[in-house]
């Protein structure tokens, strides 16, 4: 009958649009998460900071308390300094013990999973002397497993990597900023942030400087080309409730997120055109940065900047968000500014 | 009758797509106080010269720095042995005290004479510098906070 065919039409057409949308919708999520994979150069969890401790101190806390240095160390980036006391056959496992002798024959059980590392212990000998850079936990059932596990990130003889005074913070590969560091408050206190001492030369507040009405500051960072044009720019800013029409939209955290984005990129910018993701610090803070990623153009005769702006709430009434602008040209791996600035992400204090 | 019923339940359902489309739609967007301004103006950021041996239009508000910055040394990738100095990377701290009418803020807290006077009774060897700004203050209260810093013995620099 008539009408049986039109509802046959109607049902296949809604189901090949329905198809269509979750197909669409599957590749574009597939494309953002390969983008994403690479892209993001501020991602806190790509680049944690690592404690660094020396492997008598870890020893003798867990001689003394298993469970003070349980509390003190589970789930904590060690860089652990210490010597290989045993190395397994399969160049997977090592045994670090302290570099001074002691009492008691307890080792921290180091285990590598990837490549870069197994080379490394490949290279490596028994007598070593060697900074670990991993994650600490320990046996799960304490009567049956006593023992003290790393599972080793990244591994370095003393020759390539100087000790590191205990309790510094560090990158994987060693980074570290060895400058005085200073403290910045904004937003009436609430907002305490650490950068390197070198940084207050080149800071500027940007409401005194007519650069916006945002509160907060301007750093102005050289990078690897260092022809003195097109500085890497740093802002660190709290936005309050008050710069909102109806400040009560402040709980409408992604709806201000593009608010902002949309003023300061411009009111014809593309928000699906920006790569987005969520991150939760995996450091024990739970602080969740929510990234966007995209291009600026300052004008139409130099090669657009890349601009990378992450956010993170700060009390009800407030966002604190870092925004980063960098040369498209410049090699980031070779950037030292990443490295500062997320020191400085991973040093910010809310309250 | 059967079919009648299924085009009923059909024009259901594409009546109440479309009411939760609308609905997606009427969502208003958050909106800036002041649609206007920059927050950030970018264009003028970039045209700006960086600091360096040019320097920067402009001055901090904070001030001068204080010439106590030792050199950044890196502790790179494992092909490059760098000669790295003993000294430990210091956490330390700036206090900014600023003196508004007869009104006094130590980092950004309101604060008293008496307080101030307290803090500084003690060594604090975690601050970097301190720095007391004159924000329209009532000239007796700006001299008083002088004088407590003064005879606590600490240095500050007047911004």
């Amino acid at each position: 009958m008539k009408s049986d065919k039109i509802i046959s039409k109607l049902k296949k057409s809604i189901g090949l649009v329905f198809t269509a949308t979750a197909f669409g919708a599957v590749c574009m999520m597939l494309m953002g998460l390969d983008f994403l994979n690479d892209s993001l150069v501020l991602d806190v969890n790509k680049n944690p900071l690592y404690k660094s401790a020396e492997a008598k101190t870890i020893l003798d806390k867990y001689d003394k308390s298993l469970s003070d240095a349980k509390s003190k160390y589970n789930g904590v980036r060690i860089a652990v300094h210490g010597r290989i006391g045993s190395k397994k056959a399969d160049g997977k496992e090592i045994g670090i013990v302290s570099l001074e002798d002691r009492s008691g024959s307890s080792k921290i059980i180091g285990k590598a999973s990837g490549r870069a590392a197994i080379s490394r212990i490949a290279s490596l000998k028994e007598g070593d002397e060697v900074i670990v850079y991993g994650k600490i936990s320990f046996g799960l059932i304490d009567q049956i497993d006593k023992n003290i596990y790393i599972s080793i990130d990244s591994i370095y003889s003393i020759d390539e990597v100087k000790s590191l005074p205990e309790g510094t913070d560090s990158f994987s590969d060693g980074y570290i900023v060895r400058e005085t560091m200073v403290s910045k408050t904004i937003a009436n206190g609430k907002v305490m942030y650490f950068m390197p001492l070198s940084w207050e030369k080149k800071g500027t507040s940007i409401k005194k400087e007519g650069l916006g009405t945002v509160e907060g500051y301007r750093y102005v960072l050289d990078n690897p080309k260092a022809d003195g044009e097109n500085c890497d720019n740093l802002f660190i800013c709290y936005f309050d409730s008050k710069l909102l029409k109806n400040e009560d939209d402040i709980t409408d955290t992604i709806g201000v997120e593009k608010a902002i984005i949309s003023n300061i990129l411009g009111d014809e910018v593309d928000m699906g055109s920006l790569l987005m993701n969520t991150v939760t610090a995996q450091d024990g803070s739970g602080v969740k940065y929510q990234y966007y990623k995209g291009t600026y153009d300052s004008d139409l005769f130099t090669a657009p900047y890349r601009v990378e702006m992450v956010f993170r709430k700060a009390g009800e009434d407030g966002i604190l968000f870092y925004l980063y602008l960098y040369d498209n040209d410049v090699d980031m791996a070779k950037n030292d500014n990443v490295k500062d600035i997320l020191y400085v992400m991973n040093l910010t204090r809310v309250n | 009758m059967r079919n009648k019923t299924r085009i009923k339940t059909l024009i259901v359902m594409l009546t109440l797509a479309c009411v939760f489309m609308l609905c997606g739609f009427a969502i208003k967007a958050v909106k800036l106080y002041d649609e206007n301004s920059k927050l950030i103006d970018l264009d003028k950021a970039v045209k700006v010269e960086p600091i360096g041996p040019g320097g920067v239009d402009g001055t901090d508000e904070e001030g001068s720095v204080s010439a106590n910055e030792s050199s950044k040394e890196t502790v790179s990738t494992p092909s490059a042995v760098s000669a790295i100095s003993k000294n430990k990377a210091e956490l330390k701290r700036t206090v900014n005290i600023s003196v508004r009418s007869e009104e006094i803020r130590m980092d950004d807290k309101e604060t008293t004479l008496s307080d101030i006077k307290e803090y500084f009774s003690e060594k604090h060897s975690d601050i970097a510098y301190i720095e007391l700004t004159d924000d329209y203050a009532e000239a007796e209260t700006f001299k008083e906070v002088m004088k407590v810093l003064d005879e606590a013995g600490v240095d500050y620099e007047v911004g």
